[in-house]
């Protein structure tokens, strides 16, 4: 039942990342889905994190003109690295928590700017600059917002 | 008094063999996959894919619309107070007239096969651009067929499915098209520079370009035809150190604000081409 949950949880995130977010403003947008992964990573591990990873990160691929298997790959490893969270054995500040999203982010988006610089010949500093760190600052903030607004919290930790 | 510090064996991470596992399958597939980008069969099912989700993006669609009629009537029903006191209702009747048979002429009056399509998804990275439109293989459309409204160009299919289609827009950092300055016929390709600004590139610095110079295809490209106008010249840069100049040109569509377009027929468009080299 609770996967099932989480399906649908995640068949809402694709189609909110595909048609609804993209309506919005401005150039770059959160990656709602790639916090989908790293919380269903944190809260469930890494297995199911990375299958969901594989399945999402396909969908997404499909949707653009990137590399099939970029975003794929990117959720892949952000999956494992936040189901590494679960086997944390010491108790995490909120700062330790964010900085651990910041990484899981921050290296997504830079194997899947990395992948689209071989493909576009784009330069890479420009990526990061004008790319990655945009996108690692929307998608914290926006984590950072959903988090105050679920009352559980993003990890179902919060009191 | 001397702090008592107690050592703690703490084991951080724990990863199991099955995770292991999991993650290895996980990178063989994603990397598999980007291997074999190429490969027509992985092309299908990312037409598939696209397919299959469809359905659901047309309601998306369509409910979006249906939230932006609602908006628009609360707007219209505010200003009809004010249209009523000015008697411009006509007036507005009048320019909605003049802009669908503005659309209607084009198509009518264009030398190319036109296919109507209308927007259902925008990809939302910052630097792929692609939007899915409501037209495929079952309208007669192929990869690589041009996407243009009466503004001008708009992009090419990537990709085409039975029903939906992915149009790479200019604005992709992977888009590039052959171009020429209308007046002096001088040719470049044009392509998109960052975020905001498209580039005429591959210009010698002798070359005769004004700003408020039009340019259009040139037509050496296998898929648009020529002389479909794509942008006007707006800055010219010479001072670099280079054989050539860059020529910063301002599309005339805004792939933005993009609801409804044109796909020009792929057999269409290459007799074109046929016809202006002759």
């Amino acid at each position: 039942m609770k996967y099932f949950i989480y399906i649908i949880i995640f068949i809402s995130l694709l189609i909110g990342q595909i048609s609804l977010l993209s309506f919005f403003p401005g150039n770059t947008k959160p990656d709602i889905l790639l916090l989908g992964i790293i919380v269903l990573g944190m809260r469930e591990g890494g297995i199911p994190a990375m299958i969901a990873a594989c399945a999402v990160g396909f969908v997404k691929d499909a949707f653009t003109t990137s590399y099939l298997g970029a975003s794929m790959l990117g959720l892949v490893v952000a999956g494992f690295m936040a189901g590494n969270y679960k086997h944390v054995q010491v108790k995490l500040g909120t700062k330790s928590k964010l900085v651990l999203f910041a990484v899981i982010i921050l290296i997504y988006n830079f194997i899947y700017y990395l992948l689209f610089e071989l493909k576009s010949g784009m330069n890479l500093f420009d990526l990061l600059l004008h790319s990655v760190v945009p996108a690692v600052f929307y998608t914290l903030l926006f984590a950072g917002i959903a988090h105050f607004l679920i009352p559980q919290g993003l990890l179902g930790t919060k009191k | 008094m001397p702090k008592e510090f107690k050592v703690i064996d703490i084991q951080f991470f724990s990863i199991t063999r099955s995770e292991y596992l999991t993650f290895l399958v996980c990178i063989v597939l994603s990397l598999s996959l980007i291997f074999l980008n190429d490969n027509p069969q992985i092309n299908n099912l990312r037409a598939v894919v696209v397919d299959s989700w469809a359905h659901t993006l047309q309601v998306i669609s369509k409910y979006r619309s249906m939230a932006e009629m609602r908006e628009q009537l609360t707007k219209l029903r505010h200003r009809t107070s004010y249209l009523l006191l000015e008697n411009s209702q006509l007036r507005k009747a009048a320019l909605e007239n003049h802009r669908l048979r503005r659309m209607l002429d084009f198509k009518e009056t264009s030398r190319h096969k036109l296919v109507a399509a209308t927007v259902i998804a925008r990809d939302q990275d910052p630097v792929v651009r692609s939007v899915v439109i409501d037209v495929g293989e079952k309208d007669g459309l192929k990869k690589d067929d041009p996407v243009i409204l009466p503004a001008g160009i708009v992009g090419k299919l990537l990709r085409t499915g039975e029903s939906t289609s992915l149009v790479q827009l200019y604005t992709d950092h992977n888009f590039r098209l052959a171009c020429k300055i209308q007046r002096s016929r001088v040719n470049g390709l044009f392509q998109q520079k960052d975020s905001k600004t498209s580039v005429l590139t591959q210009i010698p610095k002798n070359a005769d370009i004004r700003v408020g110079d039009l340019v259009v295809t040139s037509g050496y490209s296998y898929i648009f035809p020529a002389e479909l106008q794509t942008a006007k010249v707006i800055d010219i840069k010479t001072d670099l150190p280079s054989l050539f100049k860059t020529v910063i040109v301002e599309p005339f569509v805004d792939v933005t604000k993009i609801e409804n377009v044109f796909v020009i027929k792929a057999e269409d468009s290459v007799e074109s081409r046929n016809s202006s080299a002759e």
